[in-house]
């Protein structure tokens, strides 16, 4: 029974790590209706900014996210700028190609920068222990899950309370209703690209407290944040929460009661499921792509 | 040259550089083109690179099975002679291969050291026969832990050790709790875990740490060895590693370890302790012999041919290996079987090799391990 506990207790974490991923994805998704396949290559910048910092400069990861934030800011901007801004009005698939072509770049200038070798931060927190009562919480994972939280409630209040937030959903509504009532549409585009760029930021940092760093990492997670984000509905950020919860309890307990092997087969399985009995996903609505963010 | 992974890639280097130092081979100075490859697609494309733009006669790599699958095929399609350091998985050379040399041993013979270890040192100090041994065992579902499993069962049924659990799991996994929380529930003599994504073993035994995974031996598949220090510290003490030849060896029963010993501290600062240095290192050496052997050395034909007629005897090389590769016909073609796989165990902070014997530089000791924190 405890091994249970600890199994729910792991999976509600993991899923912590899931929803990190996914945040700035639906974000993205939601407000700009832009599948950006380079997300989780943003997220593998953001750990190798975390490493060199660390290897470098003897920057803890933690107090890193205060240079790697305002950088991936920066890169977001630039990204939709000159990458993605040319083809917004073009076909969606048109986008999807170019965030993959972007995705192969990055990739490849880590992999020229920094070789195909695994790399792995070694932090004295990395080790810590937490224990809740007879449960064992991993202090980095337990880390990330109140990051996820806390990144998801600054999201929401940006959103819900504060004038671009009124813009960015007035956007994701209706496009050309918003432009009329005077919203600078690219800004916004910006803007969102922007904070979806901090977000893969913040998640690229606290998982290099814990996980292996290589060129192709984002490729794992984007598949992973694929599911979360569908299964909870395309675009919005709850859905992502339960999406990511969702995935990792079903990964860790089906690891633990099944086995590890069969964890991913059982989630895509569920997945596959939800998305024909509820095509739009758990808190989506039908035609998300056309409605985003709620 | 392709190459994978930083330390085959200094070992690889340092061999080059020594050589030419000594005039290169026949007169002509040693010269590397080299190419890096996130996975197999990259690989297959790189080989082809090397082979018709840079013209290369000899690709010498990697580090990993899976890379060395897709370019020595390339290579093999081109005649160009793959001369394979350091990947070992048994497939690589059940392929059929008539220009793929590969002079570290099988992965299987890593997962064959670690259950001999069981078997002879282990039960014996638990006062238990082999077939009274019970362990739990884990290994990643990529082609080097996949192999080493295989080496590992073939030593299980022969000597009737008794396997409570056995997953396979991806590296890629982002949390091993589960899969611990498995291999601990039946309370086991001996954990085995093996992954060939190196680091991933790092993340393996953190997890078992978290989880409070306490058995009375574990036993490793290669790891970064450094790497396991750093982390753990002294609680990296006992844990035993069955992984390729390092610089922990007894030089007694390893021509030229000295000379790499100092010759790598000296062009690299810091002593090489990662065994797959060490590997590269001889395997160019021996490379490097048989290019000095034949008339052209740009004739993959002639080189085939004095590969074959390889034989040095055990201890000949740096890595306390010597050379004899397995001929056509042989399941393992194109393989070193004078290679070994050690054991090593980490001592009071320090690697002491503990089989096979002529290279051996102490026994084992914790056994049983004490739990975590207490080592």
């Amino acid at each position: 029974m405890l091994e249970i506990g600890q199994a729910i207790v792991a999976g509600i974490l993991l899923g912590g790590v899931y929803i990190l991923f996914s945040l700035g994805f639906t974000l993205v998704f939601g407000v700009g209706r832009i599948i950006n396949f380079a997300h989780g290559e943003l997220v593998m910048l953001a750990m190798y900014g975390s490493y060199w910092a660390f290897i470098l400069g003897g920057i803890d990861p933690i107090i890193s996210l205060v240079i790697i934030t305002p950088i991936m800011f920066l890169l977001g901007l630039v990204i939709l700028q000159f990458i993605i801004k040319p083809v917004l009005n073009a076909p969606a698939l048109n986008q999807v190609f170019v965030t993959i072509g972007l995705m192969i770049v990055l990739q490849s200038v880590a992999l020229i920068l920094w070789s195909a070798d695994f790399r792995m931060l070694v932090i004295p927190y990395a080790s810590k222990i937490i224990f809740l009562g007879p449960l064992r919480v991993s202090f980095t994972l337990l880390l990330s899950f109140i990051v996820a939280l806390f990144v998801t409630f600054l999201l929401v209040c940006l959103l819900k309370l504060t004038l671009i937030g009124k813009a960015m959903r007035a956007l994701c509504q209706d496009r050309l209703a918003a432009s009329l009532m005077g919203i600078n549409i690219h800004r916004i585009y910006l803007f969102t690209f922007a904070i979806g760029s901090v977000c893969a930021g913040i998640a690229g940092v606290l998982l290099s407290t814990f996980y292996t760093i290589f060129p192709t990492v984002g490729l794992h997670f984007i598949i992973i944040a694929f599911v979360v984000v569908a299964l909870g509905g395309l675009g919005n950020v709850t859905g992502a929460i339960v999406g990511g919860l969702i995935v990792g309890l079903i990964e860790t307990l089906s690891g633990y009661l099944i086995s590890p092997a069969w964890a991913p087969v059982i989630y895509l399985m569920i997945f596959v499921i939800v998305l024909i009995l509820k095509p739009a996903g758990l808190f989506g609505i039908v035609g998300a792509e056309e409605v985003g963010l709620k | 040259m392709a190459v994978f992974g930083e330390e085959t890639w200094k070992g690889t280097e340092l061999a080059r550089v020594l050589q030419n130092k000594k005039g290169g081979i026949q007169g002509r100075e040693i010269q590397y083109v080299s190419m890096d490859a996130p996975d197999i697609d990259a690989s297959v494309i790189g080989a082809e690179r090397l082979i018709t733009r840079e013209g290369v006669k000899i690709i010498v790599g990697t580090f990993s099975s899976s890379l060395a699958m897709g370019a020595s095929v390339v290579a093999e399609k081109h005649r160009v002679i793959y001369w394979e350091t350091n990947a070992w998985s048994d497939e690589l050379t059940q392929r059929g291969l008539k220009y793929f040399f590969r002079l570290s041993g099988p992965a299987t013979s890593v997962g064959e050291s670690a259950m001999e270890i069981i078997t002879n040192v282990i039960a014996p100090k638990l006062g238990k026969r082999p077939s009274d041994i019970t362990i739990s065992a884990l290994n990643t579902d990529d082609a080097s832990g996949v192999a080493v499993w295989d080496g590992a069962e073939k030593v299980i049924k022969q000597k009737g050790l008794k396997v409570l659990i056995h997953e396979a799991t991806s590296p890629k996994t982002v949390d091993f709790t589960s899969v611990i929380l498995r291999l601990k529930a039946p309370n086991p003599d001996v954990v085995y875990m093996t992954s060939g994504a190196l680091e991933t073993q790092v993340r393996i035994l953190r997890s078992a740490r978290d989880q409070g995974l306490n058995p009375k031996a574990f036993m490793c598949g290669p790891a970064v060895q450094e790497l396991l220090i750093e982390v753990f510290k002294g609680d990296a003490n006992g844990i035993f590693i069955s992984d390729l030849s390092s610089t922990t060896i007894n030089p007694k029963g390893a021509t030229g370890l000295k000379e790499f010993k100092e010759e790598y501290a000296k062009m690299y600062g810091k002593p090489g302790l990662d065994p797959r240095s060490l590997v590269s290192f001889s395997s160019c050496l021996v490379l490097w012999k048989v290019l000095e052997s034949i008339k052209n050395p740009d004739d993959p034909e002639q080189i085939r041919e004095a590969a074959y007629k390889l034989d040095l005897p055990l201890g000949s090389l740096p890595t306390g290996y010597g050379a004899k590769i397995a001929p056509p016909g042989d399941p393992m073609m194109g393989s070193n079987v004078a290679a070994f796989m050690p054991v090593v165990q980490i001592q009071d902070g320090q690697f002491v090799t503990i089989y096979p014997e002529h290279v051996a530089m102490g026994a084992a000791k914790m056994i049983p391990l004490p739990p975590w924190g207490k080592r």
